[in-house]
């Protein structure tokens, strides 16, 4: 009766563990068919009408670029201010405490490597995705959700205008570039700005640490900065756009959907850019015929 | 008012083929997520060219049956057909040919609140391409200056009275002069002028045979009258045709 009652137990929580996974997997394929289906829709739409009309309804993506040029303003334009100071604080500290270390072990050369793997390869895209996710996953999320409760939503629908192609393609898409965009700011800001910042704590030639950058820059590091940075924007926008078309009817539910973009975000990013680090220095070791 | 100021709204691109000529609901049955059966294997073949009123007693699913016929809220079973094609089984993409047919108004938001009156009004038309834009701008302002609310077209909504968006949203869809337009509560909450106004006007594209079908939903007994109305009755998740109202009022 006892061990009945244990196999019961973990049987359960066997369970509960199966229906959590399932849940996720779910989740992260809702997010995809969603990201698919803006995509589609905003080049489909204008085929169907020309289909039905004869005339090209290429006015659509007009208007659908008109929004992506708009996301890309608040998203991009308008985060600047406070990238560029998170950049110079992040590559002036950065400067200062690798150059102080190196020169103990007469490794001041190597400085261009160590900026290189800090700032452009963690914390650019780190810092830059969760700035984004603060001011612009949150104001998606929320936006959509009251457009939801206004009923926009349904109102777009009987305009025949696809949510989909209006709502969610043009905020990932500007998104996206935005991200991208800023993560380039924060590392020119950063490796170029930081040092400048931080001149007056040493004495290091400007000649020499732009040529010990140079030297660190390989091919794959740009591969790098666009998989994280690029995904990064896809990963925060389709779950922000998510979390916001989810709400039902009621306003209450818009924090509550804001929340949950803004949790799911963060893991989902930190998550990502952790998984692309390990990829990135497990094929740099193999490179280097270590494992 | 100026009465005789009419919309000259060149429609562009008629959908020609995708005009709503037959409306039929077959075994549809639809509840909401959280609730009871709000229509129990349901089947009818709609009155299209007529003005319906569909009435019925408080929450018996009015308003639902308009947003299940502008394609708005899917039903849990059974099928829609319109001109004979089963759109209730079409993507958004197929169906969107016909969906351009169906205008819809809203009893309540249904504005983007990030646009102006004017942008409300014109978004379908550019999106779609079906009118030359600066005509469409030409039909807004002189409806504009019909229904006197010329000065508030550079406003958002949330800038302007209840009133005003209501008549926006009343105003956008009959814009685009579909074939089947279906109002939800549509006079409540406008003054009684543009109430009028908007009586004419229905009456007038009735008359010119630019919107065909109207189905529209109304607590105040005396519009279906005055609009010459065939009634819809909804109770109890069914529906039932009923015979022409005597017209108590009227132009």
């Amino acid at each position: 009766m006892a061990k009945r009652r244990v196999m019961n137990a973990l049987l359960r929580h066997a369970d509960s563990i199966g229906a959590g996974c399932f849940d996720f997997f779910r989740y992260i394929h809702s997010l995809g068919v969603l990201a698919y289906l803006s995509v589609r829709s905003a080049f489909y739409t204008a085929n169907v009408m020309k289909s039905a009309t004869g005339v090209p309804a290429l006015h659509g993506l007009r208007q659908v670029f008109a929004v992506v040029s708009a996301q890309i303003y608040f998203t991009g334009w308008q985060a600047m201010p406070l990238i560029t100071v998170l950049a110079l604080a992040a590559g002036g500290v950065s400067i200062l405490q690798s150059s102080a270390q190196l020169s103990l072990v007469g490794g001041t050369g190597m400085l261009g490597n160590v900026m290189v793997m800090i700032i452009v390869r963690e914390l650019a895209p780190l810092i830059t995705a969760l700035i984004v996710i603060a001011r612009s996953g949150t104001a998606v999320a929320s936006e959509i959700g009251n457009m939801r409760v206004n009923r926009e939503i349904e109102a777009l629908e009987v305009m025949g205008i696809n949510p989909l192609s209006y709502i969610v393609f043009p905020r990932v898409v500007g998104g996206v570039i935005s991200v991208v965009c800023l993560a380039f700011y924060f590392d020119a800001i950063a490796l170029v700005g930081g040092f400048f910042v931080s001149r007056a704590l040493h004495n290091l030639p400007f000649a020499f640490y732009f040529e010990s950058l140079s030297n660190a820059f390989t091919a794959p590091d740009l591969i790098l900065f666009a998989v994280k940075n690029g995904f990064s924007g896809l990963i925060i926008f389709v779950v922000a756009c998510f979390q916001g078309l989810s709400v039902q009817m009621s306003s209450h539910e818009v924090p509550q959907v804001t929340t949950k973009a803004v949790v799911h975000s963060i893991i989902a990013v930190t998550s990502f850019n952790l998984l692309v680090s390990i990829v990135f220095y497990l094929n740099e070791l193999a490179r280097l015929g270590l494992i | 008012m100026n009465p005789g100021n009419t919309l000259k709204v060149d429609p562009g691109v008629r959908l020609g083929k995708y005009k709503i000529t037959a409306y039929e609901l077959e075994h549809v049955s639809f509840k909401y997520a959280a609730g009871g059966l709000v229509f129990d294997d349901v089947s009818l073949q709609l009155p299209i060219g007529q003005i319906m009123h569909v009435t019925g007693p408080s929450g018996h699913g009015q308003s639902t049956l308009l947003k299940i016929l502008g394609l708005l809220s899917a039903p849990m079973s059974g099928t829609i057909r319109v001109n004979g094609q089963p759109v209730s089984e079409m993507t958004f993409e197929e169906f969107l040919p016909w969906r351009i047919e169906i205008g819809y108004t809203f009893e309540g938001g249904g504005l983007l609140a990030n646009r102006t009156l004017e942008e409300n009004l014109i978004l379908p038309h550019l999106y779609h391409n079906l009118s030359e834009p600066d005509d469409v701008r030409e039909s807004i302002h002189k409806i504009a200056q019909r229904f006197k609310f010329e000065a508030f077209l550079d406003r958002r909504p949330a800038m302007v009275s209840g009133g005003l968006r209501k008549l926006i949203t009343i105003l956008r869809p009959v814009l685009l002069r579909p074939s089947f337009l279906l109002m939800d509560d549509p006079f409540s909450g406008l003054d009684p002028d543009t109430s009028r106004e908007l009586e004419k006007l229905v009456l007038e594209l009735r008359s010119n045979s630019e919107i065909e079908t109207i189905y529209f939903t109304s607590r105040d007994e005396t519009w279906p009258g005055r609009l010459n109305a065939q009634s819809i009755w909804v109770e109890s998740g069914k529906l039932d045709v009923r015979e022409l109202k005597k017209v108590s009022g009227g132009l």
